[in-house]
């Protein structure tokens, strides 16, 4: 049996279910085919190899093209040399859905790096029928303002991982899959008490508000890039940033950054000086009071308004 | 690489003398409006440009010589030659330290 999801823009066909992906048709020759149980001994040899990444959460392995992901808790996954086939095993005490959770954030984001799309690490709402990226550091508050948009009624296009692809020469944001991951403690500030959601999985300690009731299925053009700085007492400030800032901006807040290959690197700075050149970019700084994420809201609601985008400086 | 010296009297940097550096192997320079990031991808390092850094930049990657460069620069942009020669002694230090720059051939 296989299951056919459609995430980040690319077709999936998998051997078992990835929860809170979109289910979709998709061609025959998917973009990828991803195996949910095992990784076989031939592709498993790649864990052999010295790891060209190393820290407290993940080690990454290169050989021969193909890529290793062994994650601390046991998950690993092995992404062949075209990008085009993920294999996956998992501890015994995992689930389907904790694999999934890797699936859907760090591991796809860096399949479509290995695919040479350009990936911010961003949250992006609907405004005005166009997409508004919200980027930010680990922790920086994207998905919570992303859920503050989505309280109002605002379609979310994805979370954490948005790809950007250029249509009819215009910069387009792909749509993810229809979750937002949210922390305890954002989820007891909006909705009364931190188990008010669902867990992303019976392993993790995020929990998800499910937006899946106007996921947009299409790209939608870009309307405005805004980066979440540090959190500042009092009530949130944006400002608009340009040129060389603006640039090393988006190079700091793309996803998988830190394993980026140096052809890679060159690739995005390409697409990085492309988008810039078109996107307005803002820098945001909310404030420290979670209380006030509304404002934020406003503020940048106020700013990407038709009308409201003039040239920087 | 030091590559500027100090009046003794002023400790103003004197650069005109000495020879221009060149780009390192492996930094690639890209133009975002008048400024400039500059990568270097081997070691995943990014420095950004305003258009004066951009402008010094451009000229580095056409071979002129340092006094060349003040001269074309004082043409292009009013201030002081002193101001001048201390703002771009800063950025060649700047892009010494973080080996963006090599000693020219």
């Amino acid at each position: 049996m296989t299951f056919r999801y459609g995430v980040y823009g690319l077709s999936i066909e998998a051997d078992a279910p990835i929860d809170g992906a979109q289910i979709a048709g998709i061609p025959p020759d998917p973009d990828l085919r991803v195996f949910m149980h095992s990784i076989p001994p031939s592709a498993a040899t790649v864990f052999a190899t010295p790891p060209v990444f190393d820290d407290e959460n993940v080690t990454i392995v290169l050989d021969g093209g193909a890529y290793g992901f062994r994650y601390a808790d046991g998950t690993r996954f092995v992404i062949d040399a075209l990008a085009s086939t993920i294999w996956s095993s998992a501890p015994p005490s995992a689930t389907l859905a904790d694999t999934a959770t890797y699936l859907l954030g760090p591991v796809l984001a860096f399949v479509l790096r290995r695919r040479g799309t350009l990936s911010l690490h961003a949250s992006a709402v609907v405004i005005g029928g166009q997409a508004v990226a919200i980027a930010a550091a680990p922790g920086g508050g994207k998905s919570t303002t992303a859920a503050a948009f989505a309280d109002r009624g605002a379609a979310i296009v994805t979370d954490d991982v948005l790809p950007i692809v250029w249509l009819n020469g215009e910069p387009c944001a792909v749509p993810g899959y229809p979750r937002l991951r949210l922390w305890p403690e954002t989820v007891a500030a909006r909705y009364g008490a931190d188990d008010a959601l669902p867990l992303l999985s019976e392993g993790w300690t995020k929990r998800y508000l499910d937006v899946s009731a106007c996921f947009p299925r299409e790209p939608l053009p870009l309307r405005a890039i805004v980066v979440l700085r540090d959190r500042i007492a009092g009530p949130p400030h944006i400002a608009r940033l340009g040129g060389h800032e603006a640039a090393m901006q988006l190079v700091a807040n793309s996803s998988m950054a830190l394993y980026l290959d140096p052809v890679m690197r060159v690739e995005e700075l390409d697409r990085v000086s492309a988008l810039v050149e078109r996107v307005p970019l803002f820098a945001a700084w909310p404030s420290d009071d979670l209380a006030r994420v509304g404002e934020l809201c406003d503020a940048i609601a106020a700013t990407v308004a038709p009308g409201a985008l003039s040239s920087p400086r | 690489m030091r590559r500027h010296r100090r009046d003794g009297c002023t400790g103003r940097v004197i650069i005109a003398a000495v020879k221009a550096p060149r780009a390192r192997d492996g930094v690639i320079a890209k133009m975002i409006g008048n400024e400039m990031v500059l990568l270097d991808y081997d070691r995943g390092i990014y420095y950004g440009l305003n258009p004066v850094g951009a402008r010094v930049w451009q000229l580095l990657s056409e071979g002129e010589a340092l006094e060349r460069i003040l001269e074309r620069l004082a043409d292009e942009y009013e201030v002081s030659r002193e101001a001048l020669e201390s703002d771009v002694a800063a950025l060649l230090l700047e892009l010494e330290a973080k080996e963006l720059v090599q000693a020219a051939d």
